[in-house]
């Protein structure tokens, strides 16, 4: 027991037991913060913990990804599956919606266009090799689709039925070269012609023809159906007139339309049947 | 020369603690370098001023290292280094077995310590579910430890030359 009867052993480990519990009550006291010594010390300490931590956590990262590696791949392979899966149900609800869309907007055509008899279908294939200009649509003569029957989109004038099997059929759509429709610039009131046309056809265009010499035709003029030929009814919209040209050796004035139908993305149509086997409405 | 070495060794231990002690952790039991150390080498070292010191030393570290109010190991370290070499004196043929059962003994009340300070600042887990949990399991780990620190401070540090009153 001579250690703790030493008096200068006692002064230091009373002194260190004093300055600890100061330490202990300082630290106790309420403070908003951190305290000075707490701070400037772990400031010290901090660029070594750091470097260390670097260091460390190099080699740690090392040895658990070689021995996690089996668990990281089928981790790995896990999360992409389910990744691919909230991938193609986000997809397919977007599709949905576009399709509830589509349908909703086919189906007000649809009421609008109640004094016809129409039919809804699908496009199933498009001709590629004619820059999407025929359509295949998924009905056909059980349906009650005859060739001549005019196809319509929610927006607008589609084309018409080219040929007709026993459940599909091919639609010529308004811009392809051998497709004509009697238009009506409703603005001036005048009618005109409303053809295919290959280098039109490329943009998806058409070509306005047979204007009159002192038209007053503008861009941004709206085209409708005339309902003057045996195919198609009156007002049904076309398209809008976007550049208009003036032929140099005869003067007269053609136009390049921008059809309302955007033919690369046609999904649904509506069919008008024929009531009378002559086809004429 | 002595001294240094055992601020050295001290100083390594902080760096340890402060560094791997996490990367070493057994079903979340980190282990306490210092403490361990402490008690070792009171066993080895027996009661002497600069011993106490250097515990003290090991104390502050341990709380700069860990999460309890500044001094409170200080305190700590201080009189598990009295109770070390007091009680650890007396067996001078055992201290391999006395720096285990310290290890066990000394980290039961320190981690007991730690759990009081913690309850005390709002920390409100159940005392057993604590012992079970933590307690127990270091207490188990700092044996294992004091069983390899005991052969190291042997080696870096030794056994105190005995001083003159000592010999006589």
């Amino acid at each position: 027991m001579s250690f703790f009867s030493n008096r200068k052993n006692m002064l230091i480990i009373v002194l260190i037991l004093v300055i600890s519990i100061v330490s202990i009550t300082i630290y106790a006291v309420p403070k908003n913060g951190t305290g000075f010594v707490t701070n400037a010390v772990n400031s010290m300490i901090m660029p070594i913990e750091k470097g260390i931590s670097t260091c460390t956590n190099g080699v740690r990262g090392f040895f658990s990804f070689v021995s996690n590696a089996k668990y990281y791949k089928e981790a790995n392979e896990k999360l992409t599956a389910q990744v691919n899966k909230y991938k193609m149900a986000d997809r397919s609800e977007a599709e949905y919606q576009a399709e509830n869309d589509r349908l909703k907007k086919l189906l007000d055509l649809k009421e609008k266009n109640s004094q016809y008899d129409t039919v809804g279908a699908s496009v199933i294939s498009r001709e590629s090799t004619n820059w999407y200009n025929v359509f295949t649509i998924d009905k056909g003569s059980k349906d009650g689709i005859k060739v001549n029957d005019v196809v319509m989109a929610s927006e607008g004038l589609v084309g018409h039925v080219k040929q007709v099997g026993l459940n599909w059929a091919k639609v010529v759509s308004i811009i392809d070269d051998t497709s004509s429709v009697g238009g009506y610039i409703e603005r001036i009131n005048e009618v005109a012609i409303c053809e295919g046309d290959v280098s039109f056809a490329k943009d998806g265009k058409c070509k306005l023809t047979h204007i009159s010499v002192g038209s007053q035709l503008s861009v941004g003029d709206m085209i409708k159906t005339s309902g003057l030929s045996d195919i198609y009814p009156r007002d049904i919209m076309i398209g809008t007139v976007e550049k208009i040209y003036t032929d140099a050796s005869t003067s007269s004035k053609y136009a390049m339309i921008t059809p309302v139908v955007d033919f690369s993305k046609i999904q649904e149509v509506l069919v008008i049947r024929t009531q009378q086997e002559d086809g004429g409405k | 020369m002595r001294n240094i070495r055992v601020y050295i060794c001290i100083v390594l231990l902080f760096i340890i603690q402060i560094s791997f002690a996490n990367l070493l952790d057994i079903n979340g039991c980190i282990p306490n370098f210092l403490l361990v150390f402490c008690i070792c080498f009171a066993v080895v070292n027996g009661l002497t001023l600069n011993g106490m010191i250097q515990s003290a030393v090991c104390g502050l570290l341990s709380d700069i290292a860990g999460a309890l109010p500044w001094g409170t190991s200080v305190i700590l370290f201080m009189v598990f280094y009295s109770i070390c070499t007091l009680v650890g004196g007396k067996f001078y043929r055992a201290k391999l077995p006395i720096s285990m059962i310290f290890g066990a003994v000394i980290t039961f009340l320190y981690e007991s310590v730690s759990y009081l300070v913690m309850f005390m600042e709002g920390t409100h887990v159940s005392f057993g579910l604590s012992i079970m949990r933590v307690i127990l399991p270091v207490c188990l780990y700092h044996v294992i430890l004091a069983f390899v620190m005991y052969f190291v401070v042997q080696r870096f540090i030794g056994e105190r030359p005995l001083s003159e009153t000592e010999m006589e």
